[in-house]
C-alpha cells in the first residue's frame, strides 16, 4: 500500500497556514474599521485606521483572486 | 443495436439524477454557514451556489482520466455495472439527505461502483489498497485537518477582536462569508460536476458510440452542468439544517474562519495531489470553529451521528450497487426492473420526508431535522431506516 504522507502533510500545514493568515489578514482590517467607525461616530477624525482597514481587506480579496487562478484550470 | 441504446439512455439518465442528488446534497457545503448566520438569505444563497456550479461545471476542460481514480479496475467496469454503481449511490445519498446527514457524494459513487463491481467482476477487479489510501485515511485526516485549522482561526478572532459577533465587525465577516461561500461553490463545480461528464463520456465510449481518448461532447457537459446546478438550487434543506444549525451555532466571524478554511483545504488538497471530500472538510471547518468559540457548544451527538454516515458510506452504498448489479446483469428486463426499483425507493424515501419537511422558509428554525414529527423526542439512529 503506498500512502503519500509528504502530500498529506503539505495539503495539512498549507491549510492551517492559509487559513489562519487569510483570516488574521481580514480580522486585522475589520479591527481597524471598527476602530475607525468608533472614532467618527465619537466626532474624531479616523486616521489612518480606515485606510489601514481597507488596506488588509483588499489584500484578502487579492488572495480570493489567486484562488479563482487557482480553480480556473484555463488560466495555468 | 436498439437494446445497447436503451440501456446506454438508461445509464446516462441514471447518471444525471445521480448529479442532482450530489448537487443538492453538497449545496449545504458552501452555503450553510452563510445561510445560518444570515450573511445571504435562503433563496439567494442556493441560486449563487447553482449559479457557480454550472459556470466551474464549464470552466473544467479537462476529463477526469479515470472515474474511480483507480478504486476499480475501470477496464473490466461494463455500462451495466456503472449503472448498478450508480443507482447504489443515489438510493444512499437520498437516505442520508432524509436524515439531514452531510456524507460524501463521491464515496457513495465510489461505494456503489465497488458493490458492483465486486458483483460483476470478483475481487479482483478493486483495489482494495487504494480504498484505504483514497477513501479511508482522507476521511480521517479531512475532519481534523480542516477542525484544527478553523479552530485556530476562529479563536485568534475572537482573542483579537472582542466584540466580533457586534455591529460593525459582524457586518464585515458576513461580508466576507458570500466570497469564501462562493468560492467553495465554484471549486465543487470544477470537481464534481465534471465527474458524472467522466461517467457519462465512459458509457458513450464503452457502448461503442464515442472514440476512445476524445472528452465529453457539447450536450454531455450542458447537461451534466444543468443536473447538479438544479440539484443545488433545490437546497438539499434537511442537510443545509444540520451543517448550519445542527452542529453548532454559527456567528459571523466563526462561519467566515469556517468557510475559508474550508475553501483553502478543498484548493490545496486538488492542487497537491491527497484528495479531501468537500463534505468532511466542510462539516470539519465548522466543528473547529465551534470548538474556537469558547461560548458556542458543539452539539458531539450530532458530530457522532455524522460520523457512523460516514462509516455506513462505503458498505451501505456497496451492498446496493452490489444487489443491484446482481440483478441488472441479467439482462435488460433485470436493468429495467432496478431503474424501477430505483424510481420506487427514491418515491418513498421523499414521501418519507414530506412528514417533517425542511425548505427554505424553516430551515434555520430548528437545529434537528425529524423523520417522524410524533415522536420527535426520540432521535433515529441513520442504520434504523435501512431495512
Amino acid at each position: 500500500m503506498k500512502i503519500d504522507w509528504a502530500s498529506l502533510g503539505l495539503v495539512a500545514i498549507t491549510t492551517v497556514v492559509a487559513a489562519v493568515s487569510i483570516v488574521g489578514i481580514f480580522s486585522i482590517g475589520v479591527a481597524a474599521l471598527t476602530t475607525a467607525t468608533t472614532r467618527t461616530s465619537a466626532g474624531r477624525s479616523a486616521g489612518v485606521s480606515r485606510v489601514a482597514g481597507y488596506g488588509c481587506l483588499g489584500v484578502a480579496g487579492l488572495i480570493a483572486l489567486y484562488g479563482i487562478y487557482l480553480i480556473v484550470p484555463a488560466f495555468h | 443495436m436498439t437494446t445497447t441504446l436503451f440501456v446506454v439512455a438508461l445509464v446516462i439518465l441514471t447518471a444525471l439524477v445521480f448529479d442532482f442528488t450530489n448537487g443538492f446534497h453538497d449545496s449545504a457545503n458552501a452555503m450553510a454557514t452563510s445561510v445560518a448566520t444570515g450573511a445571504l438569505r435562503p433563496r439567494t444563497a442556493v441560486i449563487i451556489a447553482a449559479i457557480l456550479n454550472v459556470v466551474g461545471a464549464f470552466l473544467s476542460t479537462e476529463v477526469a482520466k479515470t472515474i474511480s481514480g483507480g478504486i476499480v479496475n475501470d477496464v473490466v467496469v461494463t455500462p451495466v455495472m456503472i449503472f448498478a454503481g450508480l443507482v447504489g449511490a443515489i438510493l444512499w445519498n437520498l437516505l442520508t439527505w432524509l436524515f439531514g446527514l452531510p456524507s460524501s457524494s463521491s464515496h457513495a459513487l465510489f461505494g456503489g461502483l465497488i458493490g458492483a463491481v465486486l458483483v460483476g467482476a470478483g475481487t479482483s477487479g478493486v483495489n482494495f489498497s487504494v480504498i484505504v489510501s483514497k477513501i479511508l485515511l482522507p476521511a480521517v485526516v479531512a475532519p481534523v485537518v480542516a477542525g484544527l485549522a478553523a479552530g485556530l482561526a476562529t479563536l485568534m478572532i475572537y482573542r483579537w477582536i472582542r466584540r466580533a459577533d457586534e455591529e460593525p465587525a459582524a457586518r464585515w465577516y458576513r461580508g466576507g462569508q458570500t466570497i469564501s461561500g462562493s468560492m467553495i461553490a465554484l471549486a465543487h463545480g470544477t470537481s464534481d460536476g465534471q465527474k458524472t461528464m467522466g461517467v457519462i463520456t465512459l458509457v458513450l465510449i464503452t457502448a461503442g458510440y464515442q472514440d476512445s481518448g476524445t472528452g465529453p461532447q457539447f450536450w454531455v457537459i450542458v447537461t451534466a452542468g444543468l443536473a447538479i446546478g438544479l440539484g443545488t438550487y433545490s437546497g438539499g434543506w434537511r442537510i443545509m439544517r444540520t451543517m448550519g444549525k445542527g452542529i453548532v451555532e454559527i456567528k459571523a466571524a466563526q462561519g467566515l474562519a469556517a468557510e475559508t478554511t474550508s475553501a483553502a483545504a478543498i484548493l490545496a488538497s486538488s492542487h497537491m495531489g491527497f484528495g479531501l471530500s468537500t463534505t468532511q472538510v466542510c462539516a470539519g471547518s465548522i466543528i473547529g470553529s465551534g470548538v474556537g468559540r469558547k461560548r458556542a457548544d458543539v452539539r458531539w451527538g450530532t458530530a457522532r451521528k455524522m460520523a457512523y454516515g460516514w462509516l455506513l458510506t462505503l458498505p451501505a452504498a456497496g451492498l446496493v450497487g452490489g444487489i443491484a448489479a446482481a440483478i441488472a446483469l441479467t439482462g435488460t428486463v433485470g436493468v429495467v426492473l432496478v431503474f424501477c426499483a430505483l424510481v420506487a425507493g427514491s418515491a418513498t424515501i421523499w414521501t418519507i420526508s414530506r412528514r417533517a419537511p425542511v425548505s427554505s422558509d424553516n430551515v434555520n428554525d430548528s437545529p434537528d431535522v425529524v423523520i417522524n414529527p410524533e415522536k420527535s423526542h426520540l432521535p433515529t439512529p441513520p442504520h434504523a431506516a435501512a431495512h
